[in-house]
C-alpha cells in the first residue's frame, strides 16, 4: 500500500513546538482542523468580547497581547513569538476573547478551529487531555509571566 | 612611615576622568589613579567590584563595568538609590574618591571552553557582565554560540544602549532583549526575560549560563534554564549582599556559611540555591 504523503500543514505542526510530543495520529487529527494564515504589521488579531472560536499557533512575526484603556487606547502587555501560542478563550466559558492581540511584524500562524477542537476535545478524552494539559501549561506560563511583570523586579525602590 | 599601596583597608586616591548617564538614575564612572601612572588598580578580572569611598560619607561596593584589559581607566557603573551612590553620582570630573579592592570571585571563563554561553541578566545587572562579554568578545573563538539575554523595565531604562546594539550586529553572538512594560510606540519584545530563555539558541547539554540579577529575577531564571535541561552546576551567578569590608571580616555580606564579598559574589548556583531565603543581615 503506498504510504499517504503527508500534507504540508501537518508538518508545519509538526514543527511547532506546541505539538512535541505529540502523537503522529493527534498532529494528523489536529492538522484536520488546522489552517494557515497571514497578517501584516498593525493588524488586529483578536478583539476582547468577540466570540472566541480559534486559536493560533505562532510560527513567525511578533503578536501583543494589549489591554484597552479608555483615555490610553491600547496598552500592550506582553508580546508573543514564534512557537508560542496565543488565544484559550474558545477553550473556556464564555467562549469570548478578554484580551485585544496586534500584530507588530509580519505574522505567519497556524489556525485551529477552536470550537472543532472544543468538540473533538470533550468527545475524546484520549486526544483531548494530552491537550488541555498544553493549553494549561500555556495558561499557567503566561500567568507566571505576568505576576513577574506586576511585582517590577527591576525596580530599585 | 611609607604605607605600602596594597593594605587592604586603605583607600587609594582615584580621580574621577567623566561622569556618563546612561538611564535617568544609572551612571558610570570613569576613574584613574589620582597619581597618574602607577599607585592605582593594576588588574582585575571580570565579576569583580571595589569599594568605592566617597570621603566624608561612606564606601559601596561597586563591580567593574569595563574591560578587564584597561585596567588603567576604572569603570564603575551603578544607580544612585542610597546615600553613597548619591554622593557618587553628583561628583564631577577632577574630583577625588578612594578605592580599595578588587575584591572577590570572579566569572570563570576557562569554564566556558568549548561550551555554548548564555549570559542572562537585568536591569543595572548587565554592568558587572559587561567586563565578562569584552572578555568572551575578545577571546571570541575559544567559545561556542553566545547568547545574551536581557532585561530591563522599560526600553528607557535599557542599559549600555549603543552598545548592546553594536552587539546586536555582530554575526557570531546573539543578543536578545526584552521590556517589561512599554507603549505601543516599543516594536521590540515585550515580558520578563525568562520568556528569552526557550527559544534561545543555546544547547543546554554543552551550554554555561552567567546570570545576573534581582534575586527574584535569578530565581526564576535557573527554574526556567532547568526546565531547558541546563545543569545547575553550569550556572553561575552574581549575588548583592550589603558589603562592607570587602575582606570577609565583618559579617555584613553573611550568606548562611558564605561571605559574599570573599567568597563570592559570583558563586556557582549549586553554592547558593539553597541560601536565597536567607535575609541580609
Amino acid at each position: 500500500m503506498e504510504q499517504e504523503q503527508e500534507q504540508p500543514i501537518e508538518r508545519m505542526l509538526r514543527g511547532h513546538d506546541f505539538t512535541e510530543g505529540l502523537s503522529d495520529e493527534h498532529v494528523a487529527r489536529l492538522a484536520s482542523m488546522a489552517s494557515l494564515q497571514t497578517f501584516h504589521a498593525d493588524e488586529r488579531v483578536l478583539k476582547a468580547g468577540e466570540r472566541a472560536d480559534r486559536c493560533y499557533l505562532i510560527q513567525e512575526g511578533q503578536i501583543a497581547i494589549e489591554i484597552y484603556h479608555p483615555t490610553r487606547g491600547g496598552v500592550p502587555i506582553q508580546t508573543l513569538g514564534e512557537g508560542k501560542v496565543l488565544g484559550w478563550s474558545w477553550f473556556v466559558k464564555p467562549y469570548r476573547w478578554t484580551f485585544d492581540a496586534m500584530t507588530y511584524t509580519f505574522t505567519r500562524v497556524i489556525v485551529l478551529d477552536g470550537v472543532r477542537l472544543r468538540e473533538a476535545m470533550e468527545a475524546d478524552p484520549e486526544f483531548g487531555y494530552p491537550l488541555a494539559v498544553r493549553f494549561m501549561e500555556v495558561c499557567a506560563e503566561r500567568v507566571s509571566h505576568s505576576r513577574l511583570q506586576m511585582i517590577d523586579m527591576f525596580d530599585p525602590h | 612611615m611609607a604605607v605600602a599601596y596594597h593594605e587592604p583597608m586603605l583607600p587609594l586616591p582615584h580621580r574621577v576622568r567623566r561622569m556618563t548617564w546612561e538611564t535617568d538614575d544609572t551612571f558610570t564612572m570613569e576613574l584613574v589613579a589620582a597619581g597618574g601612572g602607577g599607585g592605582g588598580i593594576t588588574s582585575f578580572a571580570p565579576g569583580q567590584f571595589n569599594m568605592l569611598y566617597v570621603f566624608g560619607v561612606g564606601e559601596a561596593a561597586i563591580s567593574m563595568s569595563g574591560s578587564p584589559s584597561n585596567p588603567d581607566t576604572l569603570l564603575h557603573t551603578t544607580r544612585a538609590v542610597g546615600s553613597v551612590t548619591k554622593a557618587l553620582a553628583n561628583l564631577h570630573p577632577g574630583q577625588l574618591i578612594g578605592i580599595r579592592g578588587p575584591y572577590g570571585v570572579s566569572w570563570p571563563v576557562d569554564e566556558a571552553e568549548g561550551r555554548d554561553i548564555v549570559i542572562i541578566t537585568g536591569g543595572i545587572g548587565l554592568a558587572p557582565l559587561r567586563p565578562l562579554i569584552y572578555t568572551l568578545i575578545e577571546q571570541r573563538e575559544r567559545f561556542g554560540n553566545i547568547t545574551i539575554l536581557f532585561g530591563a523595565r522599560t526600553p528607557d531604562e535599557i542599559l549600555f544602549r549603543d552598545e548592546i546594539e553594536q552587539w546586536r550586529r555582530r554575526f557570531d553572538m546573539d543578543v536578545l532583549i526584552t521590556v517589561d512594560r512599554a507603549s505601543r510606540d516599543w516594536r521590540g519584545r515585550l515580558g520578563v526575560v525568562t520568556t528569552l530563555i526557550p527559544q534561545s539558541p543555546f544547547d543546554p547539554k554543552n551550554s554555561i549560563a552567567y546570570v545576573c540579577g534581582p534575586e527574584v529575577m535569578m530565581y526564576f531564571t535557573l527554574e526556567a534554564l532547568e526546565k531547558r535541561g541546563m545543569p545547575r552546576e553550569r550556572v553561575f551567578v552574581s549575588m548583592e549582599r550589603n558589603m562592607k569590608c570587602g575582606l570577609g571580616f565583618c559579617g555584613h555580606c553573611q550568606l548562611g556559611p558564605k561571605f559574599v564579598c570573599k567568597d563570592g559574589p559570583v558563586f556557582r548556583w549549586t553554592e547558593v540555591a539553597s541560601l536565597l531565603d536567607i535575609r541580609e543581615i
